[in-house]
């Protein structure tokens, strides 16, 4: 498919967006997953993965910015 | 208990008259005294010869009277009848009985008997003891000067009081048996005057009574106790004696030396004249009392005064000795206590160094301390860094062991396709390689080793590869185009780029398994995969259209959705309130598409989320998707997504997006946006899962590029408010609640 690039959505906008509203939703699915297990056996958990999980969000950031560490809820850490 | 023939003799008398020696004269007559004497005295040292018993009585009488020895005030006959004077009578016969209740013949003596005779001859009619009396006298003179030496009685007072202790005693007894001693003719004749004692009342003179009559003259009296030097007629000639005590003691002086009767009428005469004189003066004598009263209270209070003025003189001095003491210690004591606080100072003086020193050993130290610290935290946190690291290599290590495995796989078939190309005989092959070695040469690369190192020749190509340089990437292209023709010619080989297999498998098995290291996705791969796969039983499909002023390209998007090669999809538009022509757009074009069912519904501007989810509530398909109003389809698309969703049952897929600009034409790789994708995609390989990509980076890009089952949806709801992030946040639910094989990425 084709994703259109025009002065209603350009870099800056939706830089910003994922800015304010990246950090929500990333929390918020480690809250769900922290809260009752994943349903799916190979999502993104500390269960599922439990030595590969831990390296990842120490080691990788959310969308180029704060590493996904700061986004754990202190219980799944 | 001798009862009815008991016999009293009460010796009578003024104080100070001699009474005590005389009575002691009667127990040399027989008289029985009692055991319980009161003992001698200085003043009286031959004994008071008187019962304390009797003594206490006649002191309780006097007090309940309201009088005592030298009280001069008479008593009046009514006060013997007073409730106590009664109540004590009785205590007064108890006591007699105990005492003298054996003796037929029992006496005592005390001054005091003479006023209180009305209760004694009261008690001893009550007893029936018969009575009889000694009345003594003795020269006022005497006893004037004795009362003054031992009570400081003024002489005036002294005979009155002798005045009346003698007329009441002689009033008193009249017809009783008595006799009248005078205590000098007794001292001048002790047992002639016995005898006559014993005469008068009738008392035995057997010789054990002359025997003691002997011994009480010879042993008993001797000259110390006459204590007077006064003659009879002395009295006369002291003109503090009134002339009615004077004349009283020659009138009974005579009746002792037997020159009257005691009761011839002008004895009686005398003594009534006497006791007329006293009972007139009644009044004064009760008042001179009670000023004697007063004055003896005031001089008890003095005394008092003076005692306590002594004593708290005493006090004083004592205090005065004790400040002076005290004050002779403090100054030692301060005197020590300034020695002491000048030791102290010193002392203090050198701690201050001493602790000066300390302290600055002390800072010394605590920034030695502290660097340690520092220097101790830098160290452990690059252990904990080393250990994590080390852990973390291990965990990559693990995940990386399959990846490596991949990269071998994918390494053997850039080596075949080497191979292929380095055996080739065809020059418009040869031609293009030549082209990028000439290339190469003229970025000053050695070719040589490159070529023919395959490590270095895979790392190079891969390098050219993602080159952004044309240059660069155009001969390795064509290359490309052109193996892909030979090989489409030669043999239905299986596309290399169809990542989709490899990714669904990876995730159903929940291994990684050997994948190509790159993903692209082209139109002409999913017609590959989608050819006859439309058919009429195919499932209708819902495509939404969220529209909201994009006037320029909804018309875009409409038509490619009529475009679509696949024959079963409903087409539902939801402009979000729109303030350009978008509406008239959408409703040509909808025109244009009348053999596409949809509908078309305005509402206020609510946001894209609501647009989607009014739509997603009209929506009637087994499978849903979403097409953005600024976006567009390629012509199979739905049929190719829904082919390998069916084939692989999946619920949910997505594909690579191309990045178009505002004219529809694609972007070059080179487009910020564009890059940041491909860069995004091309690290997938990296991660186990694409769920992992999906926590870094939307890979989605957009909700125009969902294809997911109605039956997912109605598990995952409806899109949350955000106004940029709701459709990657579509995503991650979707992540987390399908089955392990309902999940797939395109």
């Amino acid at each position: 498919m084709a994703y259109r690039l025009h002065g209603g959505n350009t870099l800056a906008k939706l830089e910003k967006g994922c800015d304010l509203e990246g950090p929500q939703i990333i929390a918020h699915y480690f809250e769900s997953v922290t809260r009752e297990k994943a349903s799916n056996v190979l999502a993104p958990t500390a269960y599922n993965w439990p030595r590969y999980f831990d390296w990842f969000v120490r080691n990788y950031p959310h969308d180029g910015a704060n590493r996904l560490v700061h986004f754990v809820p202190a219980a799944m850490r | 208990m001798q009862v009815g023939g008991q016999r009293v003799v009460v010796a009578l008398g003024m104080h100070r008259s001699g009474t005590s020696p005389i009575t002691r004269g009667l127990k040399a007559l027989g008289v029985e005294l009692g055991e319980d004497l009161m003992p001698a005295a200085p003043e009286n040292p031959t004994g008071f010869w008187e019962d304390a018993a009797l003594y206490e009585l006649n002191e309780r009488l006097l007090a309940i009277l309201g009088r005592a020895w030298y009280s001069v005030a008479p008593i009046q006959s009514e006060m013997w009848n007073l409730p106590e004077i009664q109540a004590l009578k009785l205590k007064a016969v108890e006591t007699v009985r105990t005492r003298f209740g054996n003796f037929p013949l029992w006496g005592f003596k005390d001054p005091r008997t003479a006023r209180l005779l009305p209760f004694w001859k009261d008690l001893f009619k009550h007893l029936g003891i018969a009575e009889s009396y000694v009345l003594i006298i003795r020269n006022p003179i005497s006893v004037a000067r004795s009362l003054k030496v031992r009570n400081l009685l003024a002489v005036e007072k002294s005979y009155l009081l002798w005045l009346q202790h003698s007329v009441e005693a002689y009033d008193n007894t009249c017809g009783m048996p008595r006799v009248v001693v005078d205590y000098d003719v007794l001292m001048a004749h002790p047992a002639e005057q016995l005898r006559r004692i014993a005469e008068r009342l009738a008392l035995p003179l057997d010789p054990t009574v002359e025997d003691a009559i002997k011994d009480y003259a010879h042993r008993f009296l001797d000259d110390g106790l006459r204590h007077s030097v006064f003659e009879p007629t002395d009295v006369h000639l002291d003109i503090h004696a009134p002339d009615l005590v004077s004349n009283t003691y020659d009138l009974l002086r005579q009746v002792a030396l037997d020159q009257l009767d005691a009761d011839s009428k002008d004895v009686q005469s005398a003594l009534s004249s006497a006791r007329s004189g006293l009972v007139g003066f009644g009044p004064f004598f009760l008042h001179l009392d009670h000023l004697e009263a007063d004055r003896d209270s005031i001089r008890r209070e003095l005394e008092e005064v003076r005692d306590k003025s002594i004593q708290l003189t005493g006090e004083v001095v004592q205090l005065r000795e004790a400040i002076v003491g005290i004050e002779a210690e403090r100054k030692f004591e301060l005197s020590a206590r300034d020695r002491q606080n000048a030791e102290l100072a010193d002392r203090v003086s050198r701690a201050d160094d001493d602790l000066l020193q300390i302290r600055e050993k002390l800072h010394r130290t605590l920034a030695e301390l502290e660097t340690l610290k520092a220097q101790n935290e830098v160290l452990r946190v690059a252990t904990e860094a080393l250990k994590s690291n080390d852990e973390s290599l291990r965990s990559e290590s693990e995940v990386l062991k399959p990846l490596v495995q991949l990269q071998a796989d994918a390494n053997a078939i850039l080596r075949s396709e080497l191979h292929n190309l380095w055996n080739s005989w065809s020059w418009r092959i040869f031609r293009p390689l030549r082209n990028l070695v000439r290339k190469l040469q003229g970025l000053g690369k050695e070719t040589e080793p490159i070529l023919h190192s395959e490590p270095h020749a895979i790392q190079t190509l891969i390098t050219i590869r993602q080159s952004l340089s044309w240059e660069l990437t155009a001969p390795l292209r064509l290359i490309y185009r052109m193996l892909s023709r030979r090989r489409r010619a030669t043999a239905p080989s299986k596309p290399i780029k169809l990542v989709m297999q490899h990714l669904s498998s990876d995730i159903a098995e929940g291994r990684p398994q050997p994948r190509p290291r790159s993903v692209v996705s082209h139109r002409s791969d999913f017609h590959e995969v989608a050819q006859g796969l439309d058919s009429p039983s195919s499932p209708l499909i819902s495509v939404i259209i969220p529209s909201y002023n994009h006037s320029m390209f909804v018309g875009h998007a409409i038509d490619s959705v009529a475009a679509q090669d696949h024959a079963s999809i409903e087409l539902i538009v939801i402009d979000d309130g729109s303030a350009d022509n978008s509406i008239s757009i959408i409703e040509e074009s909808l025109k244009r598409a009348s053999s596409l069912p949809s509908e078309f519904h305005t509402q206020q501007n609510q946001g894209a989320h609501a647009a989607i989810n009014r739509g997603l509530e009209i929506a009637r398909g087994e499978y849903l998707s979403i097409l953005n109003s600024d976006d567009y389809y390629y012509p199979r698309r739905l049929s190719t997504l829904l082919s390998y969703m069916r084939a692989a049952d999946k619920q949910f897929a997505f594909s690579e997006v191309d990045h178009v600009g505002p004219d529809g034409l694609k972007l070059p790789d080179t487009n910020h946006v564009r890059f940041g994708y491909l860069s995004a995609l091309a690290s997938l390989p990296q991660f186990p899962t694409v769920g992992f990509l999906l926590l870094l980076y939307n890979l989605t890009v957009t909700s125009g590029n969902f294809l997911l089952r109605r039956s997912l949806f109605e598990r995952i709801g409806f899109f949350q408010p955000y106004r940029f992030v709701h459709d990657w946040e579509y995503v991650l639910r979707v992540l987390v609640r399908p089955n392990p094989d309902s999940f797939a990425s395109l």
